[in-house]
């Protein structure tokens, strides 16, 4: 018995130990200066929603983040690398110093800017909900918020706060993945689910006429490049791109490019 | 600068207990079903009928060979395409309980060729029924032969559990995706899941070393104490 308890509590003074000392050898970073001396930006994007990232058939990451990607690069002079993540794998990988800067239909709010930073938005989206066209019962929101509904998404995002708000009788039913969570849709386990409008668009445009949206926006989200916190200098120079990117016509075209429409105002108008 | 901070745990800990009791729920249920589903398997693979000695051994091999995320995914998100639409605690129970059994046929199969021949012959002798060889004095061998390797596949199903947060099931992986998604402090948030299936297996351990020791009354079924 003692024996055990020895060796118990040195296994946690152990690992005590390693968290302690990691959190005290973390220092102040300049990524700027990384990535010139590396000569290659890690940007850490998504795989499944299309029309901001998809994997296309060669196996070559396609999409609106990912054109977004190439130029920061560009104008950098470096070359870009991207990494796919998911929900947390985008937050952790931006505290470990494993991407410098997250391109993935990533929502700025004051909550996460307490653990990332964000840039001014290059698009403003709000939160749908849509379902199999098939299903000619349900027609607005107010006929998913039963207690016999089921609404899914996948975790991580921005749904996990909004559509209990939204619909607070429904069932949540949390899945791995919009893959995933589309999957469940198909095939009748979930009654309806939620993303941003652009997002739910392109799985319109890539279904015709299998879904269908219920009518009303229950969000109003800001979707900008995450970065880092901690490096000011890093954040005004990302942020400064975005800012010419939106003033100077380069996201009309890209817009344009991958969402088929007009790109509506940014900014509000007080 | 990462600020290991534990505080930020705090307000979600009621989300944990029910996590913990969903986790426990689904384990305890799985362990129950595929000891004895792993028995009979065990049977099966030791009958002295060719056909039925390889559908044992196709469902081991299969089910062993086949990672349980796929195995999941398969009655999960495949079944509903041939109409068989199962709820997530159902096809998570499945999957586990699936893929438990094998290893559990191998165990109690083991087990059973452990037991000298010369034990049936003598028992036959006597002229006892086969409910009374089996339940009087095989099984109870059986089950202390293999009592070592099945405290180690019930730590293999709980940590399997975790898988099952693709089948929606929330449990305590789930609650570290959800819970660091709200907060983003995914450092604690893991930590903190880490800790918690850590003291759920060191209390099976525990657990099954006391019993160890109660019921068979030899330090041979006890733990590194």
């Amino acid at each position: 018995m003692k024996n055990y308890i020895l060796k118990l509590s040195s296994m946690i003074a152990a690992s005590a130990l390693v968290i302690a000392t990691s959190a005290a050898f973390a220092e102040q970073r300049d990524i700027l200066k990384e990535v010139t001396d590396r000569g290659v930006i890690h940007i850490a994007t998504a795989s499944d929603v299309p029309p901001y990232s998809t994997l296309g058939a060669n196996g070559e990451l396609q999409g609106f983040d990912i054109d977004m990607g190439k130029m920061i690069a560009a104008e950098l002079g470096v070359k870009p690398e991207f990494s796919i993540v998911d929900g947390p794998g985008r937050i952790t990988a931006l505290q470990t110093g494993k991407a410098d800067i997250v391109i993935q239909d990533f929502t700025a709010n004051f909550k996460r800017s307490q653990s990332v930073s964000f840039t001014d938005p290059y698009v403003v989206v709000g939160m749908v909900f849509f379902t199999l066209a098939k299903r000619t019962e349900i027609k607005t929101l107010d006929d998913l918020n039963k207690e016999s509904m089921k609404i899914g998404f996948g975790r991580g995002g921005s749904q996990e706060t909004l559509v209990p708000a939204a619909a607070p009788k429904a069932s949540i039913v949390k899945f791995a993945g919009m893959a995933d969570t589309m999957e469940a849709l198909d095939s009748g386990r979930i009654d309806a689910t939620a993303i941003d409008n652009i997002a739910a668009a392109g799985f319109y445009a890539g279904n015709p006429g299998k879904y269908k949206e219920l009518p009303g926006r229950y969000s109003r989200e800001d979707i900008a490049i995450g970065v880092p916190k901690g490096d000011f200098q890093w954040w005004l120079l990302i942020n400064s791109w975005v800012r010419d990117f939106n003033l100077s016509g380069k996201n009309d075209a890209l817009y344009k490019k991958w969402f088929n429409a007009e790109r509506p105002k940014i900014f509000e108008v007080y | 600068m990462y600020n290991f901070n534990l505080f930020f745990i705090f307000p979600y800990l009621d989300s944990l207990q029910w996590a913990i009791w969903n986790t426990l729920q689904i384990s305890v249920t799985a362990t129950f079903l595929s000891i004895i589903f792993g028995v009979l398997m065990a049977l099966v693979r030791l009958s002295n009928y060719k056909y039925l000695r390889l559908c044992g051994v196709c469902y081991v091999e299969v089910v062993r060979n086949m990672p349980m995320v796929v195995l999941l995914y398969l009655i999960f998100f495949g079944l509903p395409s041939f109409g068989i639409v199962l709820s997530g605690y159902i096809s998570g129970l499945t999957a586990l309980t699936m893929n438990s059994t094998a290893f559990m046929t191998e165990i109690f199969r083991s087990g059973f060729m452990a037991v000298s021949k010369g034990q049936f012959e003598a028992a036959r002798a006597q002229g006892m029924t086969n409910t009374q060889l089996y339940r009087f004095i095989i099984l109870p061998q059986v089950f202390r032969i293999s009592y070592a390797s099945l405290g180690n596949q019930i730590i293999g199903v709980i940590m399997g559990s975790s898988i099952m947060m693709i089948a929606t099931i929330e449990e305590v992986t789930a609650w570290m995706f959800n819970t660091g998604s709200i907060n983003f402090r995914y450092f604690e948030v893991f930590f903190v899941g880490g800790l918690v299936y850590f003291v759920l297996c060191q209390t099976v351990n525990l657990v099954r070393n006391a019993l160890g020791k109660i019921i068979f009354k030899t330090a041979a079924a006890g733990g590194p104490w």
